[in-house]
């Protein structure tokens, strides 16, 4: 029983960052065997574009694709060897690399060994015993009541629980891989530095061609530069906004240049489409009615608490029906005009036949009220209706664009806000009063 | 849309004076232009009637507007309250007073017409939405009755004697009866003034003695405008007048001396306690105990003949909590119901599409409508949508605010 709760080491998830998570080493199961393999340094990326040769490549996209291919593979004995000629960075880091395998190989050893006595505690075979099988384990066993999940007990593998760690940014002789690597911001001079070769090079392509003759054109209309956000994380460095205006600039130096056909790909890289406004957003179906007239039914018009369903059926005689009376279900004028609003602007007023029902607004007044005052909640009920009217109007063929740009095809899904303790309402506090 | 109706802006055009579209069937309300202007000449404000007799109105004057001669006018309504305020306001700014013919003023008018005066009084009440025009046609009954040589027992609005009322005195002469003082004393004034004629031309004369006090005595054989000029004389007395004089007039059209004609506007008023009539000791004074109700319930009574009774009932003449039907067994409540049990309903609905056309053509003409819209199809449209065809919500858009 003790080595089993011992063995059931509970550890709860640190947070780890996202940033550390991007590049990772891999050292294999045989770190420490006899391999024959020579040593081989981390700088395994591979150059992606063998077309330009006096830049040195590198992809800071696939970082971590290269991290995984180029794993570290030393042995005992080049370490020995070795320690007289690799620099002390390399030195401390494969140290410190040694270090983090031995203590995560005692953590896969105690989960395994856990991991056994938890199935022999369920009843069940540890062969067929999955790490959902462990979740319901901890689950059932350690019955946690607090609210964030990441809070209660777990028990995973460890891989999954400690932070990977950074790979080697240098070779053994503690040269580092990256030619920008004293730039501080390895990546994004990079970049720069590559697009500005590359205006060179379009420099040299366009010798005879004055720059004047170049013309403006709208190729890249429908999209916009990429945001600091986005190049950052592409980037995976923190750049500042003077950086960012930078590479702004650089990035327009080759679009105004007359040759940049031969680079399109590469700007596109960079650029994103700008959100496209859904013109023609989905129309209601229209019904046929049997007497030949045609319908359409809009279920859900809201407004607050109001929910209404409007029918509008085409051709009619301009009849209101809500809640089974006219249009002096609404006391106020104003509300009035806001339901025919979008009828006049169809210019459809008298044409069609109007059938709403509207539940909610408002609770009964506890009062009755004078015929000119209204019930509360009458102009939410009147928008809702209006909506509905919009919408059904649009379905049956009126001007959409017009009735988007009057905002009568706007649901509103703006809620009361509930009042809150130690003020007179939602947001009002009381009048201050000295004493 | 075109709100401002009221903007009182130049007239960008001035278009003739439409139109002859109004007596035309319901579907055909707008004609073009081009048919109003070769009408203009000889149709002139075709929705004006020239008659101005209300006896000679018929069927080929609906849904149009006859005139009120300005003396009659003068005489029957602007005293107290004979037409509602806003319309009376309305006349002053048109300076002519111009009563649209609806169907419900033509039915009750056939049948008053077709009553026998020899039977007991007939009851018409007169029911229909909040502003539907109830009291404009009860109004106009007024004028039909002045030309016909009823006499005219005339009480605008009940709610005046009711919510409205002026002053309440204990009754000098019933034991826990009170009184109204002005209201009785402003009803004989405006008695006096639309009957006086027709009194000293029949020449009716009480029948008994009545001893109003001590000293002051009004003989048997002197004409009931004595009863009237002591009632407006001695405020204490008025209301005691009012009911004397009502039983006079009820006994001598009875005889076929006269004929009588009730008109009130709003009578379900008098069958709810009133929390603002107070006795002497503030405590509410209940409707059955002023003598001024009595007066007027014993009017609507079927115990005598040579008369009618016109009365409208209002839902608006109630207090808030009362105002959810507007029919006339929910208003009436059981008191009213069983007083005018039976009698004749005469519903009054909003404007119809014809009618509401008529009066935008009337406003257009008396230029009170002057946005440039207003004459277009869409303003109309949108007035007749906007009002519900109410003729008051009508009156009051179109009105400057």
């Amino acid at each position: 029983m003790n080595s089993s709760a011992k063995a059931l080491q509970l550890v709860t998830r640190s947070r780890v960052s996202a940033a550390v998570c991007g590049s990772t080493v891999r050292i294999p199961r045989n770190f420490f065997s006899s391999s024959t393999e020579s040593t081989s340094t981390a700088g395994g990326t591979t150059s992606s574009d063998p077309s330009s040769q006096n830049v040195p490549q590198f992809s800071f996209e696939n970082n971590a694709a290269a991290e995984a291919t180029g794993a570290i593979k030393l042995t005992k004995e080049d370490l020995d060897s070795k320690r007289g000629t690799i620099s002390k960075a390399m030195h401390a880091y494969l140290k410190r690399a040694k270090e983090h395998q031995e203590f995560m190989d005692t953590q896969e050893k105690e989960f395994v060994f856990g991991r056994r006595h938890l199935a022999n505690m369920m009843g069940k075979d540890i062969e067929s015993f999955t790490q959902k099988d462990v979740d319901e384990a901890i689950r059932y066993l350690f019955p946690s009541g607090l609210y964030e999940p990441k809070a209660r007990p777990i028990m995973r593998p460890p891989q999954e629980v400690y932070p990977k760690q950074k790979a080697a940014q240098f070779d053994m002789s503690g040269r580092p891989h990256h030619p920008f690597f004293y730039t501080a911001k390895p990546n994004f001079y990079y970049l720069l530095h590559e697009m500005v070769s590359k205006i060179n090079s379009l420099n040299k392509l366009a010798a005879g061609v004055s720059r004047s003759e170049s013309v403006e054109d709208d190729s890249f209309s429908g999209s916009t530069w990429i945001s600091k956000e986005d190049l950052e994380t592409r980037l995976l460095e923190k750049i500042t906004d003077q950086m960012y205006s930078e590479w702004l600039a650089c990035f327009e130096r080759i679009v105004a240049h007359p040759k940049k056909d031969k680079e399109l790909e590469f700007i596109k890289a960079y650029r994103k489409p700008l959100a496209v406004q859904s013109k023609t957003s989905e129309l209601l179906p229209i019904t046929l009615e049997p007497d030949g007239r045609k319908s359409v039914h809009v279920p859900m018009c809201m407004k607050k608490s109001v929910r209404a369903d409007v029918l509008v059926t085409v051709p009619g005689t301009g009849e209101f029906k809500i809640n089974g009376q006219g249009l002096d279900f609404f006391k106020l004028i104003s509300n009035r005009e806001a339901v025919i609003a979008p009828l006049q602007l169809a210019k459809m007023l008298g044409k069609v036949d109007i059938e709403a029902n509207c539940q909610g607004g408002s609770k009964t007044p506890e009062k009755p009220k004078s015929p000119g005052c209204p019930d509360n909640g009458e102009t939410a009920r009147a928008i809702a209706v209006r909506w509905g009217i919009a919408n059904g109007l649009a379905a049956l063929g009126a001007d959409v664009e017009k009735l988007r740009l009057a905002g009568y095809l706007v649901k509103d899904y703006r809620q009361r806000e509930r009042k809150k303790p130690g003020k007179e309402s939602a947001r009002r506090t009381w009048t201050w009063k000295k004493r | 849309m075109f709100r401002n109706f009221h903007f009182r802006a130049v007239k960008t055009f001035a278009r003739p004076l439409n139109s002859k579209k109004s007596l035309k069937s319901e579907n055909k309300l707008f004609c073009s232009s081009a048919s109003v202007t070769s009408n203009s000449q000889e149709s002139s404000g075709f929705f004006k009637a020239s008659e101005t007799n209300p006896v000679h109105l018929n069927e080929k004057h609906l849904g149009r507007f006859y005139s009120i001669d300005n003396d009659i006018y003068q005489k029957l309504y602007v005293q107290y309250h004979g037409f509602p305020l806003e319309y009376r306001e309305q006349c002053k700014v048109f300076r002519e007073q111009c009563v649209l013919v609806r169907k419900p003023y033509l039915d009750l008018k056939r049948c008053v017409d077709a009553m026998d005066l020899k039977k007991p009084v007939v009851r018409f009440v007169l029911h229909g939405a909040d502003g539907s025009g109830k009291s404009m046609i009860l109004g106009s009954m007024a004028h039909y009755g002045y030309t016909k040589e009823f006499i005219l027992i005339h009480i605008p609005w009940i709610p005046l004697w009711t919510r409205y009322c002026k002053e309440i005195v204990p009754s000098t002469t019933r034991e826990g009866f009170h009184d109204h003082t002005i209201n009785a004393v402003q009803f004989l004034t405006n008695f006096k003034t639309q009957n006086a004629e027709l009194l000293q031309k029949l020449n009716l004369v009480t029948s008994k003695e009545y001893q109003w006090s001590k000293r002051e005595v009004t003989e048997q054989g002197s004409n009931l405008l004595a009863i009237v000029e002591h009632g407006i004389s001695r405020p204490v007395h008025a209301t005691e007048c009012m009911y004397t004089l009502f039983k006079e007039l009820k006994a001598q059209s009875s005889e076929e001396k006269c004929k009588t004609m009730v008109l009130a506007d709003g009578v379900n008023g008098l069958f709810y306690d009133c929390k603002w009539i107070k006795g002497a000791d503030r405590k509410m004074v209940p409707p059955s105990n002023l003598t001024a109700y009595e007066a007027m319930k014993d009017l609507f009574k079927t115990d005598w003949k040579g008369g009618v009774v016109i009365v409208t009932v209002d839902r608006i003449a109630l207090d808030l909590e009362f105002r959810e039907s507007t029919l006339p067994r929910y208003l009436l409540k059981k008191e009213g119901w069983e007083l005018f049990d039976p009698f004749v309903p005469i519903e009054v609905t909003n404007y119809t599409a014809q009618e509401i056309q008529t009066t935008i053509d009337y406003y257009l003409e008396r230029k009170w409508l002057q946005h440039p819209a207003a004459s277009t199809e869409e303003g109309r449209l949108e007035l007749e949508y906007l009002s519900t065809r109410n003729p008051r919500t009508l009156m009051e858009l179109c009105n400057s605010r």
